[in-house]
């Protein structure tokens, strides 16, 4: 039962770059459900400039679904009073759509202050521009020049531990607030919200150093330049403090990205409390889900427009990294900057030259908002998003166990996809196929598909209304693609690798013979939970496996069992390499 | 959007706030400057005090400037005496010192005027006061003219006019002995895509703009770098241009066109786009029929919703730069190939797809579809 003082009904709506989602919670009774949903695109571009446009479709769509206005005659949100008939109680706002923060780092050390820096930088939507340390053979003159010439959206200064020598990061702040003074003589009047062009402010000085700076500070800065002050990010040198920094990253993004979105202002007056970037509300869903499940490993990877984002949660602790530079639609291009077209092509069931995937990847660029009408161009968006993930994923720097020899991301227990690329994909197994390759996880998996753009719209909700989430998630909303066993170790190509026996709800007992090197579906209904007896061949272990039992759910796909091999090898010759990826797809029903 | 003849309105305008020469009423022609402005130059940091031997705190004893003065280039700014070999720092460029501090001189380089043309023919008709340069939104006169209209997807940045050519047609790739020394000065036209080699062909004849079908995307970064522009139609690859945008450029060969190829930001309206001019006395009823006579502004207009009889573009394969006309709305999603649900329009391409034997009909998602009038 929900509590009589708290918000009944709540919008929660999420402005991508390309879609905007809103979601319509409501108690019905006695608890919450997602009562509809609406996507339409995004306007905040050319040629209609303007956010709110869009997300009024998509209310309006919800209106229509629910029989209730929930606009007013102005075309503005009706929030709060408790109106039996019209409006909702709350509404919460995450978004994506701006350009990411541009960052220069100043810092000491690369291994240690900087590194940290970079860390916190990945957490949100930002992109580093440029990166000056002690030992780039710069001196001063050289990081005053490059500071005053560069555009940025913040100088981000860390370095120096909790009582030690502040010399070093003191110049690097003067450096920055000279810079910054220079640049101050052109910088005009502050440009009204509207008109998308964050660029003409001067760079935020961001400082997360040595606390026995910050009476300093104010007085050097005297109001020259915005100046934000947090917590040391390195207050020892094996102690690392990325939250208070993460936290100011994403409010600067709010304040600097999004408020200059056309429209952002219309919306966010809608919502009781201020916007959440998308990336943090979605990591929220993955830690809380981590938590919930007894202490469990849950990986979400969300491929956007823009962005790829990557959150890991271990029992309740996050592990964020947002790739802002990666994405399959405005980023396809730049995604290419990254990997190279050879890297996308091998994951495609038909042999190409990979001059056709740089044109595709261009042309989805100029056209980020088209959806694929052939299988061949779900399979190319499909590889994009397949290295968007890969590379996200090795530039982590995430946790490991065993020494440093296995990360802990790669042994998940549920990998949960969103992103219309991956989670709407016209076919399950293709969702299925993209998550293990990409990922390529090791162990037993349960994974899921965010096919209702839910995630970042119950990480907001889940400020407000903790409950909400629970009951929602609870009510399927996410769609169960079924369970993946992945065995860790080298087998024998062709051999038995591993033998399961099920009662299968369908048809009584199967046992089934997986070859090492194959991948093998067991198709399983969704919300059917069996337990599967294995047997595995020597060489091959599996984490999780008691007394040679383990349990799984079905899903859209059934049980998988991946036994390729970790790390997946793909054959040299292209051809050969597009009739493997064509068999693994045709395996898996996509 | 591809018009045969309309009125078009376009905005020139200068880079930063500066001075607009041109009036109301006037009648321009390309190369007429219609305003100046001058763009800051960059800051020159100089390690005096280390490049002088002396402590930072004794920089201003040796610095011959201060702050906010005016030097020039080759000016002695600091001087150090010395018993056998007095050091000197001179002045890398004309400029003002902007500051003196942590043992360095900061030098702001003079700013570089920069004279905006008109860059095509026709009437000012209106001065533009301008809100932010960066946005696009600077400065300018507004210029209008009668005339057809190509956009195009991609544009190499820069702008140039002259006489149009056409090269060669949307069946075949341009290839080097298809740019002659009589393409000198010229804006050619080449109907699909073209070679690594056929673009070195068109710098060495000194061309003076490319209107492409498409291009291959590993040859973008190469034809930004060239000192004039490139406009690519329909996207990147090997796509030919649209028989109806052919057919509009074809009847133009040999006139006089602008070619403006700056790719504008993601924030700012406007695409690369070949403007032809068409004198008065020649302007005709439309040619084609789905040809209008409205003013097109310089911001377009909010997509409408699509209607029966609409001419839109596709924008995915397999239909890709095809131009059809709509037949029929579906709100409700219908099944695509892929195994998609979506809602789109039913378009009748006639036989306007590249390579059609007859007129050919398709379910397209409202996604893949812009209107090209």
């Amino acid at each position: 039962m929900t509590d009589e003082l708290s918000p009944i009904s709540i919008l929660a709506v999420d402005c991508g770059s390309v879609y905007t989602h809103a979601v319509l919670l409501d108690v019905v009774d006695g608890v919450y459900r997602m009562v509809a949903r609406a996507t339409a695109p995004t306007t905040a571009e050319p040629p209609v400039l303007n956010l709110a446009e869009g997300v009024r479709r998509a209310i309006m769509h919800i209106q229509t679904i629910i029989a209730r206005p929930l606009l007013d005659e102005h075309g503005r949100l009706i929030v709060g009073g408790r109106h039996v008939t019209t409006g909702v109680d709350v509404c919460v706002l995450t978004a994506s759509v701006a350009d990411p923060l541009r960052l220069i780092l100043a810092g000491l050390v690369e291994e240690f202050d900087l590194a940290s820096a970079r860390q916190a930088a990945l957490t949100t939507y930002t992109r580093i521009e440029e990166v000056i340390s002690l030992n780039d053979g710069r001196d001063m003159g050289g990081r005053i020049e490059l500071l005053a010439n560069r555009q940025a959206d913040a100088v981000l200064v860390v370095g120096g531990t909790e009582g030690g020598a502040n010399g070093a990061v003191q110049r690097l702040v003067k450096a920055a607030l000279l810079a910054a003074q220079c640049r101050s003589g052109r910088i005009g009047p502050r440009p009204s919200p509207g008109l998308a062009e964050a660029s003409s402010l001067p760079p935020t000085l961001l400082y997360a150093g040595n606390s026995a700076l910050h009476a300093q500070l104010h007085d050097l800065i005297n109001g020259h330049v915005p100046l934000v002050v947090t917590d040391n990010i390195r207050p020892r040198l094996d102690v690392e403090r990325l939250q208070p920094l993460q936290s100011q990253l994403e409010a600067l993004y709010e304040a600097r990205q999004l408020a200059y979105v056309p429209g952002f202002d219309h919306i966010s007056a809608w919502s009781t409390q201020p916007a959440l970037p998308t990336a943090r509300a979605f990591g929220r869903i993955v830690q809380f889900l981590s938590a919930r499940q007894g202490g469990s490993r849950v990986l979400g990877v969300d491929v956007g427009s823009v962005a790829t984002v990557v959150a890991f949660g271990d029992g309740g602790r996050l592990d964020l990294r947002v790739r802002a530079d990666v994405g399959v639609g405005h980023s396809a291009a730049r995604l290419l900057e990254a990997v190279s077209p050879a890297d996308v092509a091998r994951w495609l069931p038909f042999p190409l030259d990979p001059a056709e995937v740089h044109n595709f990847a261009w042309n989805k660029a100029l056209y980020p908002a088209t959806v694929p009408q052939e299988a061949r161009e779900v399979a190319l968006e499909q590889a994009l998003a397949r290295e968007a993930i890969r590379i996200t994923l090795e530039g982590g720097g995430w946790e490991t166990q065993d020494g440093g020899q296995s990360s802990l991301v790669r042994r998940p227990s549920s990998v949960i996809a969103a992103g219309s690329t991956l989670a709407r994909a016209p076919r399950p197994g293709q969702t299925v196929l993209a998550l293990l390759d990409a990922v390529q996880p090791v162990g037993i998996v349960r994974l899921l598909a965010d096919v209702n753009g839910l995630m970042p719209a119950l990480g907001a909700v889940g400020l407000i209304q903790p409950i909400a989430v629970v009951q929602v998630l609870e009510k399927g909303g996410l769609l169960s693609l079924g369970t993946a066993i992945v065995p860790s170790g080298r087998g024998v190509p062709g051999e038995p690798g591993l033998r399961l026996r099920l009662r299968h709800p369908a048809g009584g007992p199967l046992e089934v013979e997986v070859p090492y090197g194959e991948l093998e579906v067991v198709p399983l209904p969704a919300g059917e939970e069996v337990p599967v007896a294995l047997e595995l061949a020597s060489g091959l272990g599996l984490e999780g496996l008691e007394h040679g039992q383990v349990m799984v759910t079905g899903g859209a796909v059934g049980l998988i069992v991946d036994l390729r091999g970790r790390p997946l090898h793909l054959p040299d010759d292209p051809e050969a390499c597009a009739a493997q990826a064509q068999a693994w797809l045709a395996r898996v029903g996509g | 959007m591809i018009v045969a003849q309309t009125t078009i309105r376009r905005a020139r305008r200068l880079p930063v706030p500066g001075e607009i020469t041109a009036f109301v009423g006037q009648r321009v022609e390309p190369p007429d400057i219609i305003g100046r402005a001058s763009l800051p130059g960059e800051y020159r940091v100089l390690p005096v005090a280390r490049l002088l031997g002396v402590p930072d705190e004794h920089l201003t004893e040796v610095c011959l400037y201060r702050a906010g003065e005016s030097v020039k280039e080759g000016d002695v700014l600091a001087r150090q005496p010395g018993p056998l070999r007095p050091r000197a720092v001179h002045a890398p460029a004309d400029g003002v010192i902007v500051a003196l501090s942590e043992g360095c001189l900061i030098l702001e380089v003079a700013p570089r005027v920069v004279e905006v043309r008109a860059g095509m023919r026709g009437t000012v008709v209106g001065i533009l006061e301008g809100g932010l340069a960066a946005a696009g939104l600077g400065q300018g006169v507004m210029i209008e003219l009668t005339g057809a209209l190509i956009q195009g997807v991609w544009g190499s940045g820069q702008g140039a006019y002259g006489l149009l050519r056409i090269v060669a047609g949307p069946d075949r790739l341009l290839q080097p002995e298809d740019i002659d020394v009589s393409c000198h000065g010229v804006i050619l036209v080449a109907g699909t895509s073209l070679s690594e080699a056929a673009l070195r062909q068109a710098q060495q004849m000194q061309v003076r703009g490319l209107i492409l079908g498409s291009l291959p995307a590993d040859l973008c970064e190469a034809v930004i770098d060239l000192p004039f522009p490139v406009m690519a139609v329909e996207g990147m690859g090997h796509r030919p241009m649209a028989t109806a945008t052919f057919e509009l450029l074809k009847t133009h060969d040999g006139r006089e066109a602008t070619l403006i190829a700056d790719m504008p930001g993601r924030w700012q309206p406007g695409r690369p786009e070949v403007i032809i001019p068409i004198p008065v006395v020649d302007a005709q009823p439309a040619a084609v029929p789905w040809a209008k006579g409205k003013v097109i502004g310089e911001q377009p207009a909010p997509p409408l919703a699509l209607e029966p009889g609409a001419r839109v573009r596709a924008l995915r394969a397999p239909y890709a730069g095809a131009i059809g006309t709509v037949k029929k709305l579906y709100d409700r999603p219908r099944p695509l190939p892929t195994g998609s649900r979506l809602p789109g329009a039913e378009v009748d391409f006639g036989h306007a797809t590249p390579g059609a034997a007859a007129s050919e009909t398709a379910f397209i998602p409202y996604a893949n579809l812009e209107r090209v009038e």
